[in-house]
């Protein structure tokens, strides 16, 4: 139980405005099998490729597109996408 | 080689047959044991473990790495120097490339100015751990190095413990995070790591690789000082490195040339005429293929290619006589074969490459397949865990920019080279036994 607590505790976007933080996404080439889901949950970010496979058109993370990021994070069958917040 | 002035060169080449120029050397095969090497070199002891001799050494000259990335050593070093204690230092002899045999037959000789280097190099920062990392195909040099670990065993403190790995098998195994993946016993091949191996690589400690012609070179270089070291070469590029040099007839030979040797030395001190060549690959497959003319011009120097536009690579200076279109098409069909096959873009990406580049060297060129070989090259740089898509890339791109003339040719239904013998890629017998 404390452990769980623990974990939404430290995480810094509970303390820091997600506004005030560097946020970057990634997508781990190796683990991805193309599924897709990422690009239908953040098309602004992601777009796919001729064979399904992801490209992301930019590093950074907009505040505004968190949310979205973590559910295409969450998402993912393969959970290849990551989002690192500094 | 303690009289220092006398012995400039050959270096890594010690014993070998030498240039009349006395600027390139052939690399003898015989190992040299540890016996020999102590009367050659001298002892290591007086090296080790000090880090801030190391960081004088390696300021006043640079020592470029040797695998192929030219990164600077003092630089590598400085990033690990935090992390003094914990750090596990690979040497990597493991050259997935098969066009380079310079680590191979640098075992073979010198396993011991290897060893030196690596217990320099681990002793300064303090290291508990070190690997010599070989390719599978060698028992001969997995054995041969196995045996100088042993014959040092006792007689001069290593102060870190060394063992051998073996890599994986295909082009990627050479790469850092495969050799990682495989020191680990995760399968040898390249893995996803979004923090670099300076943070957390062999047994999840800050993990140093370095080639092992860099580790000899340095070997040689904390002995005798950066004096000695920078007597020969140029003033960017100073000392001397290993090269693989394929001939036209598909053989080669493994030489030790004085940093800024112009390549027309080269050939010429090896018997080839510019005739018999149509186009050579520099750097091996992630390197260029370049035009004979263009080729003769070159220097043998790291620092000189890279302001001509190229890379040494990992040494690779390989010749050959056929259409330059065909032998690229062969080298990215390689390359497609040699995919790990765990990054979709590479997977399916190389194969499609290759297919287009094919059509480009048949006599039925159209506009459309280049534009097309244009897109997959945007469509695919940057997209691999490894630098395989990269590396293909690079080839196709440079080789469409710099034949742009030939490709016409093929347009017109004609080719001024004739297909050539397929000799820069291996045969297919070697994919098969894989």
């Amino acid at each position: 139980m404390a452990k769980e607590v623990a974990g939404w505790f430290h995480r810094p976007a509970f303390w820091l405005r997600s506004d005030e933080m560097k946020t970057e996404i990634a997508i781990n080439p190796i683990a991805c099998d193309g599924h897709g889901i990422c690009a239908e949950l953040l098309p602004e970010l992601i777009e796919l490729d001729e064979w399904g496979f992801p490209i992301l058109k930019s590093r950074n993370l907009p505040p505004a597109l968190l949310d979205h990021a973590r559910r295409a994070e969450r998402l993912c069958p393969t959970l290849a996408v990551i989002i690192r917040e500094y | 080689m303690s009289d220092n002035s006398r012995y400039s060169f050959p270096r890594l080449a010690y014993g070998g047959k030498v240039s009349s120029s006395n600027r390139i050397a052939a690399i003898p095969s015989s190992t040299i044991h540890f016996f020999e090497h102590v009367s050659v070199f001298g002892s290591v002891e007086p090296y080790l473990g000090k880090l801030h001799h190391l960081k004088t050494q390696l300021s006043e000259n640079e020592l470029l790495g040797r695998g192929g990335a030219a990164f600077p050593l003092s630089k590598k070093i400085a990033g690990y120097e935090k992390h003094r204690g914990k750090v596990v230092v690979v040497a990597n002899g493991s050259e997935g490339e098969y066009l380079s045999r310079k680590d191979e037959a640098l075992l073979a000789r010198h396993p011991h100015l290897v060893l030196d280097g690596l217990s320099i190099l681990g002793s300064a920062l303090d290291a508990k751990m070190g690997f010599i990392h070989l390719k599978s195909s060698k028992e001969a040099s997995i054995r041969i190095v196995q045996e100088a670990i042993a014959e040092r065993r006792g007689v001069d403190p290593f102060r870190i413990e060394v063992s051998t790995t073996v890599a994986g098998v295909g082009y990627v195994a050479g790469s850092e995070t495969a050799v990682i993946s495989a020191i680990n016993r995760q399968g040898g091949l390249p893995l996803y790591m979004p923090e670099r191996p300076i943070v957390r690589g062999v047994r999840r400690r800050p993990t140093l690789l370095a080639n092992v012609e860099t580790l000899a070179h340095l070997a040689l270089l904390a002995r005798f000082g950066s004096h000695w070291f920078s007597s020969i070469g140029t003033e960017n590029d100073s000392g001397t490195r290993l090269i693989t040099l394929w001939l036209p007839s598909g053989s080669y030979r493994v030489l030790e040339v004085v940093a800024g040797t112009e390549f027309a030395e080269i050939f010429q001190a090896m018997g080839i005429s510019r005739e018999q060549v149509s186009c050579g690959l520099l750097g091996g497959y992630f390197g260029q293929l370049i035009d004979s003319d263009k080729l003769w011009t070159l220097r043998a120097s790291q620092s000189f290619l890279k302001s001509a536009g190229f890379s040494f690579g990992a040494g690779v200076v390989a010749l050959a006589e056929g259409c330059p279109i065909s032998e690229t098409a062969r080298i990215i069909n390689y390359l497609a074969k040699e995919s790990a096959g765990q990054c979709g873009p590479c997977y399916l990406g190389l194969p499609e490459l290759a297919k287009t580049w094919k059509s480009l060297a048949s006599d039925n060129v159209t506009a459309a397949s280049i534009s097309r070989v244009d897109e997959l090259c945007d469509e695919l740089a940057g997209r691999g865990g490894c630098a395989m898509p990269d590396g293909a890339v690079l080839l196709a791109r440079t080789s469409l920019r710099r034949f742009r003339s030939e490709l016409l040719e093929h347009q017109g239904g004609r080719c001024s080279y004739g297909q050539g013998s397929g000799r820069l890629v291996p045969p297919t017998g070697v994919l098969a036994a894989k």
